[in-house]
């Protein structure tokens, strides 16, 4: 008998794949997606389950699928695809030291003379007169 | 932007990229607002943000993800010091938080 084509074998880390690549380049730009990420980790665990059917069938009914070299590769890349997206979300991300004590307790904003992207030398001290957002972020170096 | 704008409020953001990395990223998001560079980690220091090693590629210190509000005297009336760099206060509850600075 010919054995059927196990095509979840391949499907499964593929969508491992774009869910946990699709956070990065795309889904994280939206706020309520990137905090907690609502589309990203779904698909990166269906495509675990799809590569679990995979296996399953390649040994459990191994009479009826192929894929018992493919399958559980395939299984593998799914598990470390997901593993990266929960990795980074749930931990690497969380790899900050704790507010000091000078962040919390400043009253006051110390005056600082710093350049902008143009070149431009920009004083704290410039924006008195109008409320100032002054943001802090880890930069793309 | 302009919703910052229509609160009284401008919008400064520091990080330690040098200013023509800083020119690159306001190019390419269409940013107006100062992105300062602070480079030597002044600003990191005085507003206790450094994170330490916090570049992984070559070790460097780095900020930490921080907001501050400060009203029209300079003082610091609100603060957001995330523990998860991927969260970060959203504009509308920056807004929100504005609208009570006199």
């Amino acid at each position: 008998m010919k054995k059927r084509r196990n095509h979840l074998a391949w499907i499964g880390p593929l969508v491992a794949f774009a869910g946990a690549v699709s956070y990065f380049t795309f889904f994280a730009r939206f706020p309520a997606l990137r905090d907690f990420p609502w589309v990203n980790l779904p698909l990166a665990l269906l495509g675990v389950a799809a590569s679990a059917i995979a296996v399953w069938r390649a040994f459990a009914r191994r009479d009826e699928w192929r894929g018992r070299i493919v399958a559980p590769l395939g299984l593998g890349l799914a598990l470390a695809f997901a593993g990266f997206l929960v990795g980074y979300v749930f931990f690497l991300s969380r790899a900050l030291p704790p507010p000091s004590a000078t962040s919390l307790g400043l009253a006051a904003a110390p005056d600082l003379a710093l350049t902008d992207q143009n070149g431009q030398t920009v004083r704290l001290t410039d924006f008195r007169g109008r409320k100032l957002v002054l943001t802090f972020y880890r930069g793309y170096w | 932007m302009s919703e910052f704008e229509k609160h009284g409020a401008a919008v400064v953001a520091i990080s330690v990229d040098p200013p023509e990395r800083s020119r690159e990223i306001a190019q390419a998001y269409g940013f107006t607002f100062p992105l300062l560079s602070d480079a030597e980690g002044l600003a990191l220091e005085a507003f206790g943000v450094r994170h330490p090693a916090g570049n992984p590629i070559d070790g460097k210190d780095i900020a930490r993800p921080a907001t501050f509000l400060l009203d029209r005297q300079g003082n610091i009336v609100w603060r957001d010091l995330t523990e998860n760099w991927r969260i970060r206060p959203r504009p509308a509850a920056l807004l929100r938080e504005l609208e009570r600075i006199p």
